[in-house]
């Protein structure tokens, strides 16, 4: 147990020193993380400007899109077509030799990276926040803080999971791009990217409250929002927590079967 | 020597139509991916219509117009320009740039077309049909002189795209890489809003610095009748500023290309 967190702590830091190495193409792509949400906001001002009656007022629009950049850093996945062509192309076989499991390259990939580009998104959030000083009001209540870190860490969870999963039905699938362009077609709308989960017709909240990819970016912030009542709270961390489980045994039955069925390419 | 490098340009496209022909999946495959971005942007503005009738004055049947005009440039974009784009600063690095200066024709132009995504053209007629749709529940009156306007716009407007982006990459040729390559895509899809959704500076910072206001926006007012006629002077002389500015800059920084290769 403690050599696997040893060498999980390890791998970590070697993924956060080849990252570093690219600090500066990483600053780009978190300036260009934050266009969409930022262009996303203008428009949602825009209309709220012109009296509209949405259901959030300014400072809740400026403080949810400035947030779900952050949140879309602390959740964000490449793993699953890396993934896909290290089952496609025999690649895996080189890691399953070593002494720890397959999934540890991904998830110290994962947060070694992570680990870089936040430092280097906060400046640019600062930034952003100080062109909508008038209009930002952050909660001060640490309860929503609080719900809203562990929220976070869960949507990550969750958020890697589904891609794994997803990943190793490469296992049967030779291709599974499209599978990825479907699923990140759905996770566009269905996760609150564009436009807030809460702006949805009312008839569809039952079937958004249910779906997985509400559960890897809108919930955390609906969470700082302070938008949900106690019972909606508890069930809203209750299938955070279930969907996170679930894809974890998802996981776990995949690659039981689809190591049995992997043949290697040789190399 | 104009003749000579459309000769090379056809042969471009020949090749790329009997390498690409071997992979007909691909062409499904943009059919969809062209087809779900379309739902994708059609379900969010159906949303964003339930609180109001219209936004900045575009109600939502001339703001699908745009739509549809963004998916044509962004056929063009990515069949012609993008592919070629995403390679220039490989170029440098690999040292491969070396050999297209040696080749008789002129640099630029063949950095910049000798690559094709054909599949990708499929966007052209899942944006017309989308355009078509839009422009039959928002009322429009189609004239011949509005299309013809509209279309001389989106032409500007694509070229205004192409020098704005090969100038971004071509910074390469001094730093070999450039930063705004993974922006591009980003900065460019904002073209699939009307540029009055936004506030002053960046309707200005739209229109003439990230120019997709011309591709898009501007097409479509040309369609809807509302277009202001110091665009239409404006486009072309824009767009041949920006095509030769690109050229200056590439061949300034071609000064400073080191080569790479070994």
């Amino acid at each position: 147990m403690m050599t696997h967190v040893r060498m999980f702590g390890r791998m970590v830091g070697l993924n956060v020193t080849m990252t570093i190495a690219y600090r500066a193409a990483f600053f780009a792509l978190m300036v260009s993380s934050v266009i969409q949400p930022v262009v996303s906001l203008l428009v949602m001002l825009t209309i709220e400007s012109q009296g509209a009656d949405l259901p959030f007022d300014r400072s809740q629009l400026v403080t949810y899109y400035l947030l779900l950049s952050f949140v879309a850093i602390c959740t964000g996945c490449w793993v699953g077509e890396y993934l896909a062509e290290g089952i496609r192309d025999g690649e895996l076989s080189n890691t399953l030799v070593r002494p720890v499991p397959y999934i540890y390259n991904f998830v110290t990939n994962n947060i070694g990276e992570k680990i870089v580009k936040l430092p280097l998104l906060l400046p640019i959030l600062i930034v952003i926040a100080l062109l909508f000083r008038s209009e930002l009001s952050l909660p001060s209540d640490p309860l929503r803080w609080i719900g809203f870190g562990i929220a976070v860490v869960f949507a990550a969870a969750t958020a890697f999971l589904l891609d794994f999963a997803l990943g190793s039905l490469a296992f049967w699938i030779k291709d599974v791009s499209g599978l990825f362009r479907i699923k990140d077609l759905l996770q566009g709308l269905l996760a609150g990217q564009f436009v807030p989960l809460a702006l949805f017709p009312p008839a569809f909240a039952p079937f958004l409250e249910v779906q997985p990819f509400r559960y890897t970016l809108s919930f955390p912030l609906e969470v700082l929002a302070g938008t949900l009542d106690g019972a909606a709270l508890v069930r809203g961390f209750a299938w955070q927590i279930g969907y996170s489980v679930v894809l974890w045994l998802c996981y776990r039955v995949i690659w039981h079967y689809g190591l049995k069925s992997y043949e290697a390419v040789g190399r | 020597m104009l003749m000579h490098h459309l000769r090379v340009w056809r042969q471009f496209w020949l090749v790329a139509f009997m390498r690409q022909s071997a992979f007909r999946a691909n062409f499904f495959l943009s059919l969809f991916e062209g087809l779900a971005q379309v739902v994708l942007v059609v379900t969010t503005f159906a949303i964003i219509y339930q609180y109001t009738p219209d936004i900045a004055g575009w109600t939502q049947a001339q703001v699908l117009i745009v739509v549809g005009l963004y998916r044509i440039v962004d056929g063009i974009i990515n069949a012609q320009v993008a592919p070629n784009m995403r390679e220039i600063d490989k170029y440098v690095q690999t040292g491969e740039l070396d050999l297209l200066l040696l080749r008789p024709v002129e640099s630029q132009f063949l950095v910049s077309t000798r690559l094709v995504a054909l599949p990708e053209l499929i966007n052209i007629p899942i944006g017309l049909a989308l355009l078509i749709y839009a422009g039959l529940q928002a009322n429009l009156a189609w004239s011949i002189s509005g299309i013809l306007l509209a279309l001389m716009l989106l032409l500007c407007g694509t070229l205004m795209i192409y020098a704005v982006w090969f100038m971004m990459m071509a910074l390469a040729l001094w730093f070999t890489w450039s930063p705004f390559e993974s922006m591009v895509g980003n900065l460019f899809s904002i073209g699939r809003y009307p540029v009055d959704f936004f506030q002053r500076q960046v309707r200005a910072l739209l229109t003439f610095i990230v120019p997709v206001a011309f591709a898009t926006t501007f097409p479509a007012e040309a369609l809807l009748g509302q277009l202001d006629p110091l665009i239409i002077v404006i486009a072309p002389i824009f767009a041949l500023v920006l095509l030769l500015l690109s050229q200056r800059f590439w061949r300034w920084g071609l000064r400073s290309y080191g080569s790479a290769s070994s």
